[in-house]
This record gives C-alpha cells, structure tokens and sequence, in this order.
C-alpha cells in the first residue's frame, strides 16, 4: 500500500508562547527530501509533526488519508522515525529484542519477526552484533541498529532528524550508504550541505518558516546567503 | 483548541521516568559504598537516589522505581551496593532496608507533593523537602530494616535500633542534599510531580 | 540444577526459610548448612563470582553473630549465624543457577493476573528492561560529569555532580519516551497537555 503524499495544511505550533512554526504549507512527496536549517529554526518540530510524535497547535497533517492525532496508530506503522540520539533509542538491553521490540507493536507472528530480523540485519551488515548487550555499542553501531529496528517495521517512510551529528565521518557514511540504499520515502534532517546536496529536493527553514523549497543547488545557495546575513548582523 | 504545547502520551512518558529513575537508583550503587561503623550495613548512595525519586517523580511514580530496583536485584542483578544482589540480600539481616525502599519513596513523595514543595518561600521549601526525605527515607526506612535484622538475626530489637543509629548522621545529609537537587531541578521541570 | 523450573526453585527457598526458623538445634543447623556449601560447590560456579556477594554476606553476618553473641550469648549467636549463611547460600545458589530471563518469564507469569485489576503486565515488563538497559547508561553518564566537574574543581561537591546527572536522565527520558512511541508503541497523544 502506498500512504500517498504527506501534507501539511496551515500548520502552526506554539510552545511557551513562542511560535515555532508559523503557518506551514507542504507536500511532501519526493523520494528523497532534505530540510536544512540553523540551530532553532523548527526543523526538529517539523518532523515530529509527521508522524504525530508532535500535535500542531492549529492546521492538520495528513499522511495519504490519515490524520495525526486522530490515526496515530496506523500512521506510525507506515512511518519510521531515526533520532539524532544514537544511545535514547535504543530500547532493549540486548540488540536482537530491541528489533524485536517494534515486530511486537505491530503483531507480527514470531517465525516472520525472526526473518525480518536476520534479513535486515544481513542487509545492513549488522549480523554479528543480534546478541550483544546494547550498551556495548559504538555510537556508529547504534545508529545502524535505530535504523535497522525501523527497518524490521517495513516503514513506506522514513524520517531522519540529524542521524549523522553524533557520528565520525566513517559512520558518517556508513549511514548514508545505509540511507541511499533505501527502497523507502525518506525525510532527512541535517546539518550535512554536502549529503542535502545529493537529495532532489531540499527545503530550508528559517524562524519557524519555509524560506526556500527547490532543487538542492538553489536551496542551499540561498542556505549560505541566510548564514552570512545572520553572522554580519 | 487553545493549546499551548503539545505533549506526547503520558502513560509512555511515565512508564520511561520510572524506569530511569530506578536505573539512577542502580547506578548509583556501583558508585563505590563508604562503609563505616560496626553495623552491617553499608553506606551508600542508593539511598539518597531512592530519597531523590520519591521528591522528583512524586508517590507513586518514586515508589514503582524503587519497586523495579528491588525486584531486579531479587531476581539477581548485582545492582545493590558493593555489587550485591540476588534472593540472598533479601533473606539477610538488611533485607529490611532494601524493602523499606519501597514505602520510603511512597512517603517522601506524598509529603513533598502535598506539602514540601508547595511551601511558598524558596527557604521553608529546603526545609520542608529535608523534612520530607527524613520522615521517608530514615524513619519509614528504619522502620522496616531494624526489626528485620532482629527477627533475621535474633538480636534484641534495642541493640539492632542503637546499631542503626551509627548511618543516621549520614542519612541526614543524604536527605539535605535531596532537598537542594530536589528544589533546584523542579524550579527547571515544573511539570514533573502533576 | 539449571533445568529446574524458577518457581519451585523460589518455593523451596521460600520453605526453607521458614523451616530453617523451626530448627534450634546447632547439630542440624551445621549439616543443612554442610549441605548448602556443597550444593554451591557442586554447581561448579567459578570462584571469581562468588567471592564478591558471599565475601561481603560473611562479614554482615560475622558482625550480626558477635553482636548477639556479646548481647544475648553465644549459642543463639552461632545459632544464628549458621541458620543465615544457610539461607543466604540457598539464595545465592538458585539466583546463580538461574538466567535473569526466565526470572524474567517467571516475574511475567506471575503479573499476568494483575491486567484484571487495571496493570499492564507487558508496561511493566517494558519498564524492567528499559531499567537494566539504562544502568550502565547512566553510570557512563556519571563518569563522563565527574570528570568534567573534575576538571572545572568542583569534585568534592555532590550537587555539582547529582544535579546535572538527574537533568540529563530526564533530558534522557524524554528522547526514549519518543523513540518509544514512534516504534507504535503507544498511540493516544494529548492534545494540548500543557
């Protein structure tokens, strides 16, 4: 089943009398869309909209025909979600039950659960660590298994906010190898000019506001306009 | 609507809160114990987290987070001070303390909810939260693991209550200290005892 | 030992504590004790595990059986020596023999019936392990403080360390929280929960 494009109608969010998005408009529906913006500009809210992590304060998000807040269960089995966090969410002390953590949200039967696992853990050449306690980790390592344990749910769409900030330019890539080789919709957050670059869409948000949707070139050229007008003031 | 805020499922948030509070609890006991004094019991800093829990999350938020570090040390995890842990720790003369746990945060936490922290200046509320984690954290305690070292271990009810009295001293920091963390972190969280 | 399920185990444990209380005889008390040190021994567990819990239980219970001995007299000092080591080793034997995850069956088991009254057994299931996933977590995150308040001079000082250790496991709480729900765990937001 395809959820059809994510769309965001006059979508606004206060927090403490402080507007964080103000007045949004969107449809997401690209294969592979980026969202850049500086420290505060509401990227992180955003995300969170789409899969009714985050209710807006006025406006509907609709994902294809289901509303957040309203069909929160069925929109996060067709949306995934990768935290910056390598360590927060990573649920399980043992790596295997934490993939196996979402099967059970789902209800998935046991024998599909435990192919799921060893396929996705295959694909992402994570075999070798399904039995080691979580804690032990790398912070490389855990990222690969947040996006393996949203793998085992068959997300259509994945969202990523800053998956790479806490990791070293190796792991770096290895995520976005992981990333590239996705078959599923993803939104990815970042700070990375040179990853946004590589995405068909690329949308830059500036005080809670859309300033530039467009092809990655455009986008963050007007990125770098914005940086060096805030840095001279 | 006039919402304000957004917030996610309480029940998940609470059911997380618990639990790292207990695993505060935890670590707190690997953090190595001062023994002193001829009583079997050592000092540490588990206490002063279960005391913690009780006047950050409230009654009964405080009180499941010592119930998990219980029943996780019961079922064998060494997680009590000086890496104890298992069914033993509960069949020995200080089991008392460790049940006592449970209670402990329960009263610290009705009184800091009801009470403490609804003192009005910013001075009477340290002493009221003090209070507070003394009234649990010492005496509920006390209660509980001083006749269990009796009937555990045959020693008169008088000398095993004077055996106890040598941890008071340290217990009363641990419940100032409580007072200072607890006052200062809900000035930064309001929403966390409601 | 192992293949036993941990019900009887925890049953047998359970009578054992109450017999061991029935027995007054010394002469009995030392054989089921015999009895005890040789079920450990035959589990073959290597020594390196069991020093630490049965190291530290010794010296709580020495200390226990010189206290009764100079208040009450000496054979219900030794009386009560003997009957603690036995249970304590008991305990230890079966928490040894045991894997933490069929206590962890067991514990679920045994809540099963409590859905009726309004718990959630697989809540507190997820609770348990989010507590054994966060401990050493947490611990790491200690560290991680100490040393820097370490390199800013401000060690002795346990505010320094215990305040900004309880804001990041709640800063801490609320990413997992949202980890949680975002894996289809809980779906029933509040709208504009302040």
């Amino acid at each position: 089943m395809a959820i059809g494009p994510v769309v965001l109608s006059a979508v606004s969010v206060v927090r403490d009398e402080r507007t964080v998005l103000a007045d949004i408009d969107l449809t997401l529906d690209d294969r592979r869309i980026a969202i850049i913006g500086l420290n505060g500009s509401g990227k992180s809210t955003l995300v969170r909209l789409l899969n009714g992590l985050l209710l807006p304060t006025s406006g509907e998000v609709r994902v294809g025909e289901l509303v957040t807040g309203r069909d929160d269960k069925r929109i996060r089995r067709l949306v995934g979600f990768v935290f910056q966090n390598p360590e927060n969410q990573i649920v399980m002390p043992i790596v295997a039950d934490d993939l196996r953590f979402g099967a059970r949200n789902l209800g998935l039967a046991r024998a599909e659960t435990e192919a799921r696992i060893a396929a996705v853990l295959a694909g992402l050449g994570l075999g070798r660590l399904a039995d080691r306690e979580s804690h032990s980790l790398s912070g490389g390592e855990k990222q690969l298994v947040a996006l393996a344990a949203v793998l085992v749910m068959q997300p259509e769409l994945i969202i990523f906010d800053e998956p790479t900030t806490m990791l070293d330019l190796v792991n770096r890539r290895r995520l976005q190898q992981a990333i590239d080789g996705l078959e599923q919709r993803a939104v990815l957050v970042t700070h990375d000019l040179e990853l946004a670059a590589r995405y068909q869409r690329v949308i830059v948000l500036h005080d809670g506001r859309v300033i530039k949707d467009s092809g990655p070139d455009e986008a963050i050229a007007s990125y770098r306009d914005l940086c060096d007008q805030v840095v001279r003031r | 609507m006039t919402a304000t805020s957004v917030e996610r499922a309480s029940s998940t948030r609470n059911t997380v809160l618990i639990a790292v509070f207990a695993a505060l609890i935890a670590a707190m006991g690997l953090i190595p114990p001062i023994t002193l004094g001829i009583i079997p019991v050592p000092i540490t800093l588990q206490t002063l987290g279960v005391m913690v829990a009780g006047a950050l999350l409230g009654p009964v938020r405080g009180m499941l987070s010592a119930v998990i570090v219980v029943v996780l040390s019961l079922l064998g995890l060494p997680i009590l001070s000086g890496g104890r842990g298992g069914l033993g720790v509960l069949v020995g003369p200080t089991g008392g303390y460790l049940i006592g746990w449970i209670p402990g945060a329960l009263v610290t936490g009705l009184i800091v909810k009801y009470w403490a922290i609804r003192r009005s200046s910013p001075a009477m509320r340290y002493v009221a939260v003090t209070v507070a984690a003394i009234v649990g954290g010492i005496v509920v305690i006390y209660a509980i693991g001083v006749p269990w070292t009796s009937v555990v271990s045959g020693l008169p009810l008088r000398t095993s209550a004077i055996g106890s009295l040598t941890f008071v001293p340290g217990d009363l920091i641990k419940a100032v200290i409580t007072a200072i963390v607890a006052v200062t972190v809900h000035r930064s969280y309001r929403g966390l005892l409601r | 030992m192992s293949r036993i399920p941990a019900g009887i185990k925890i049953g047998v444990l359970f009578c054992a504590g109450i017999g061991l209380y029935l027995i007054t005889a010394w002469a009995v008390l030392a054989g089921l004790l015999a009895l005890a040190v040789a079920l450990l021994l035959w589990m073959r567990e290597p020594a390196r595990r069991l020093a630490r819990p049965v190291g530290g239980l010794l010296i709580i219970i020495t200390v226990v059986v010189i206290m009764t001995g100079l208040t009450i007299g000496w054979q219900p000092g030794v009386i009560a020596g003997l009957r603690l080591t036995t249970l304590c080793l008991l305990a230890y034997a079966i928490t040894l023999s045991t894997p933490f995850a069929q206590f962890l069956e067991l514990f679920e088991r045994v809540l099963a019936p409590t859905a009726r009254i309004g718990l959630n057994p697989a809540r507190i299931s997820l609770a348990l392990s989010l507590t054994v996933r966060f401990i050493p977590t947490l611990r790491a995150t200690y560290d991680q403080i100490r040393e820097a308040q370490y390199a800013r001079g401000l060690h002795r000082s346990p505010l320094a360390l215990l305040v900004p250790l309880i804001i990041r496991a709640l800063q801490s709480a609320e990413q997992i929280s949202e980890a949680i729900d975002a894996r289809a765990y809980d779906t029933t937001p509040n709208r504009g929960a302040k």
